[in-house]
């Protein structure tokens, strides 16, 4: 108890001295401490190698977010539209990092750290320059900014790299979804993260339909026949009765993609997430090229 | 009255050609271009044959029989209740099944494998038999089966709201099941649901002519018929309809109201006939909405579900249905539910509860591991920035909404009005979509304001309508049910593209007290305060108006007006609870209904003990959702109906020990 009021008491007091806009570590040498109620924004901290007190949503990190590990001892501040306040009390973080999507709850989190916002995704564009904005700014907000750097550069390379070793996928376009239910996709392309790192590797996304400013169209499985010739990424998690009613359906054994075996199921990608997701999704299609293609 | 079945031929006929041009520009030039041989044989690499033969025939077939089945479903319904208004939808027994459905998914995903029909089936069944117990208390008046219906219908649609809510990655399914997308990729849920509907079909046909002579109640006891045996075995087949249709494509909302309606109103008006043209003019119209819908979809690329679609259309239909109920709605309800006085120390005991919750909910916590903790004294400090204002805000939010719960229920002797069934709750919830739909990043300030104008508004339309149509006070709740059925589906609409802000908006309608900050906690509390002294006229006004207008009029009380006033005020109160508790707490429906099975009879005490009761079930449920599912949460307004929903109706259909004696100056109600 004692221990907690200490650190409420410094976090009030950073508050204090910093006032809202809040622009540098408080403590030289330790570095400040993090909440994130975003995983995207999470990933990136992680990456960075800053201090990552508390996360919202933390159980699905694994389900959803998979790279890289949660730091051991992150605490789990409950749903990200509405953070637990006692958790984040309690933990006393010097920032919460949030997105324009939790606006909402800002004047609650405020009573207890100042909160940063960043603008990245659902804003009806691409979200890479609005990544590497944040990269840099969680950089210096964490004290990190040659991390933040080396970062930016290290994914470009990575996915340069990747990008020079396909030689078999860039034939076909890419599909890449989430199954909805036994009935309906969710198919990512503009405006997502998840375009921009398939424009990166030079490769083509098969579905041309328009996609919402969250970078994805949602559509019934018979639609897929648009895509003709395509490879298909299906991201886990699949709910457990598609497979056996697909199976059935003469429609969806007659795809091309399914006859031909060019169908392929990965671990999740983070579809609102950072670089770390970008990096995560081209080794997976590295691994697509070398298995399947 | 007879049958003008040449007018029902025409208007059939209409409506066929209109389906069939629609479904001709929709399917026929891939239709012409694909031939026959290519269609009935399609081999697997022929696309396009393969989704005319895969996707869109079945869909359309499915589309036809699920229209019938509705159609006939709610004919039956209409019959067996004697209920213009009573559906599937308005009988709760889609939502039943959609919760069934949702909580086996969670739960006992076993249980689908199975049959997914068979769990949709006992949701709907469970459903209906608890709007039974309620409206059996009301003497089945068709208002209150409706009401009692569409309350337990939001109820269990809230429920599954709040499943949703809490599991939303698992989850995302059932937001599109819910919104009724007909969208098929091969011919087994047609053929699975084609015997179970002409088997529910057949047996709606057997009992064709003993519901005809039920119509004559004396008449059918002289006959020796089974009445009871009559009216269950139509409603079992009511609920299986809707249930199969539910099980194979999801809610197709409202379509089951509106098929019997109009069958009727062009010209189908004894039972034999309404049953023939009922599901024809349910297929007829679920096959143009919907081929509407794919031609639209074609052109634009935008998904959406045709259930959500049929309701939106569904809801105005409701309303005009309710405004010519009117006239020939009777004053039911005549039990009286009140037993036993009780004396005032009782309010001082409510008094001193509330107080011990109030304390508690600003003590108790949990630490970081979990462990439940009492912050006190220093350690308490930090908290109270959001325990405090939270706590007074779900406390003033419950008063609120009970006090306007008994003002509504007087006013309109209707036992099952409520402001969550004002529409008003709806309405703010229509100016928060606006909000979260048109601007970036809308912060506390921005949707609390919408929010208030998009309750305004609707008070404003409600008292137009009531200005001008006079006042039935029953006249006003169904057309806020009307309103409220078209926002709900205007919502699965949002939600079934997956766009997350519908999550933001759906856990502000569960009622979540998370946002509440010392502005809006005082807000509420200065109008719960300054409420206090107005009780007592209030009261007596009440006292007056519940005499019925003709009475009061003859006493010289100007009615009108202070009737308008009294929904006026109640209309306030909700909304300035409901943008802190969300619109579907359901407290200001139970508190009054408690207090009164307390014993709180006359007004004024009923009044009191209501809001102390509203009040308490508020904070006990601010409390419990801040800290049992740690740290998670669960939004407050949900969590009360779901503690205050049993209490009521364990005090509802527990036996009466004392029938109670009317007195003079109590006049009979339920």
């Amino acid at each position: 108890m004692d221990l907690t009021r200490r650190h409420l008491l410094a976090g009030l007091g950073a508050v204090a001295c910093a006032g809202p806009a809040w622009t540098g570590p408080a403590w030289a040498g330790t570095g400040p401490r993090f909440a994130s109620l975003d995983h995207g924004l999470a990933q990136t901290l992680i990456a960075l190698g800053a201090d990552l007190t508390a996360i919202a949503q933390l159980p699905y990190w694994d389900i959803w977010t998979v790279e890289p590990p949660l730091p051991p001892g992150a605490a789990n501040l409950g749903l990200a539209r509405e953070p637990n306040m006692e958790s984040l009390a309690r933990l006393a973080p010097d920032l919460i990092l949030s997105t324009p999507y939790l606006e909402g709850v800002r004047h609650q989190l405020e009573l207890v750290a100042p909160v940063e916002s960043f603008p990245i995704h659902a804003l009806g564009t691409s979200p890479w320059p609005n990544i590497l904005a944040a990269t840099r700014r969680l950089g210096t907000l964490s004290g990190r900014e040659a991390a933040a750097d080396r970062l930016i550069v290290d994914t470009e390379a990575e996915l340069a790299r990747i990008r020079d070793r396909l030689t078999r996928l860039p034939e076909l376009p890419i599909v890449p979804l989430h199954f909805v239910d036994t009935r309906h996709v969710r198919i990512y392309g503009d405006n997502g993260i998840i375009q921009d790192t398939l424009d990166r590797l030079d490769l083509r996304n098969g579905w041309s339909g328009p996609t919402n400013a969250w970078g994805f169209a949602t559509a019934g499985i018979e639609r897929l026949v648009e895509i003709g010739d395509a490879r298909v990424l299906v991201f886990d998690p699949v709910p457990p009765d598609v497979e056996a009613t697909l199976a059935g359906s003469p429609l969806w054994q007659g795809l091309p993609f399914v006859r031909e075996g060019r169908m392929r199921r990965f671990p999740n990608v983070a579809a609102f997430g950072t670089l770390p997701a970008a990096t995560r999704l081209a080794r997976l299609l590295e691994s697509f090229e070398r298995d399947h293609a | 009255m007879p049958d003008t079945l040449g007018r029902s031929a025409l208007w059939l006929a209409a409506m066929a050609v209109l389906a069939a041009c629609l479904t001709a520009v929709n399917l026929a030039p891939g239709l012409a271009s694909l031939g026959l041989d290519r269609l009935l044989a399609p081999v697997p690499s022929d696309v396009e044959a393969m989704v005319m033969a895969y996707s869109r025939l079945p869909r359309l077939c499915i589309g036809l029989l699920c229209g019938a089945a509705l159609g006939l479903s709610g004919t039956l319904f209409q019959q067996v209740m004697r209920n213009p208004l009573a559906s599937p939808s308005t009988i709760g027994v889609e939502a039943g099944a959609g919760f069934a459905l949702a909580a086996a998914t969670l739960y006992l995903p076993g249980l689908l494998g199975w049959s997914r029909g068979l769990v949709a089936l006992t949701g709907g069944f469970a459903a209906v038999a608890l709007v039974l117990m309620i409206a059996g208390r009301f003497r089945f008046a068709p208002l209150a089966v409706v009401l009692g219906g569409l309350v337990v219908g939001f109820y269990l649609s809230a429920a599954t709201t709040t499943l949703a809510l809490l599991h939303e990655y698992r989850l995302a399914g059932l937001f599109v099941w819910g919104s009724g997308s007909l969208s098929q990729q091969d011919w087994r849920p047609t053929l699975e649901l084609l015997p179970r509907l002409a088997l529910a079909a057949l047996a709606a046909a057997l009992l064709a002519r003993p519901l005809v002579l039920l119509q004559l109640d004396e008449a059918a006891r002289g006959l020796g018929l089974r009445i009871a045996l009559v009216r269950a075995g139509a409603l079992a087949v009511a609920v299986a309809l809707a249930g199969f249709t539910v099980s194979a494509v999801g809610v197709i909302g409202f379509l089951g109201l509106a098929a019997p309606s109009i069958a009727r109103a062009i010209g189908a008006r004894r039972l034999a006939s309404r049953m023939v043209v009922a599901p024809l003019v349910g297929a007829l119209l679920l096959t143009v909405t919907d081929q509407a819908l794919q031609i639209l979809t074609a052109a634009t690329g935008m998904f959406l579900p045709t259930g959500a679609v049929t309701a939106m259309l569904g809801a105005p239909a409701l309303f005009l249905l309710a405004t010519r109920l009117r006239a020939a709605e009777p004053q039911h309800g005549a039990r009286a539910l009140v037993l036993t006085r009780v004396s005032s120390t009782w309010l001082v005991a409510l008094l001193a509860t509330l107080a011990v919750l109030a304390l508690a909910s600003l003590v108790l916590g949990r630490d970081l591991g979990g462990a439940w903790v009492a912050d006190l004294g220093a350690g308490l400090e930090p908290f109270l920035a959001w325990r405090l204002p939270r706590m007074v805000g779900a406390l003033a939010a419950g008063a609120l909404l009970a006090v306007a719960g008994v003002m509504l229920q007087r006013l309109t002797r209707n036992p099952m009005a409520s402001p969550e069934v004002l529409g008003v709750s709806a309405g703010s919830a229509f100016g928060l979509m606006v909000a979260l739909f048109t601007m970036s990043a809308p912060g506390q300030v921005a949707l609390t304001a919408c929010a208030a104008l998009g309750a305004a508004a609707t008070l404003g339309v409600l008292l137009l309508g009531v200005r001008r149509r006079g006042l039935g006070g029953n006249q006003a709740l169904l057309t806020g049910v009307a309103v409220a059925a078209f926002l709900m589906a205007l919502l699965s609409a949002v939600t079934a593209t997956g766009d997350p802000r519908a999550l933001l908006l759906m856990g502000w309608m569960a009622g979540s007290t998370y946002r509440v900050d010392a502005a809006g906690a005082t807000v509420a509390a200065v109008l719960a305060l300054a409420m206090l002294p107005a009780l007592p006229a209030l009261a007596r006004q009440l006292e007056h108006l519940s005499l019925g207008m003709p009475h009061a009029r003859a006493l010289g009380i100007p009615a009108e007006r202070s009737a308008l006033l009294v929904l006026c005020g109640a209309g306030l109160l909700t909304a300035a609870a409901t943008l802190i508790v969300g619109p579907l707490s359901f407290v200001g429906l139970m508190a009054p209904h408690i207090a009164k099975r307390l014993g709180f009879a006359r007004c004024l005490p009923q009044l009191a003990a209501a809001a102390l009761l509203g009040a308490g079930v508020m904070v006990t449920a601010d409390l419990l959702g801040r800290t049992v599912h740690f740290p998670w949460q669960i939004p407050a307004g949900l969590l009360s109906a779901l503690i205050g929903a049993p209490i009521l109706l364990v005090l509802l259909l527990r036996p009466q020990r004392r029938r109670a004696r009317q007195s003079a100056r109590e006049p009979i109600r339920a």
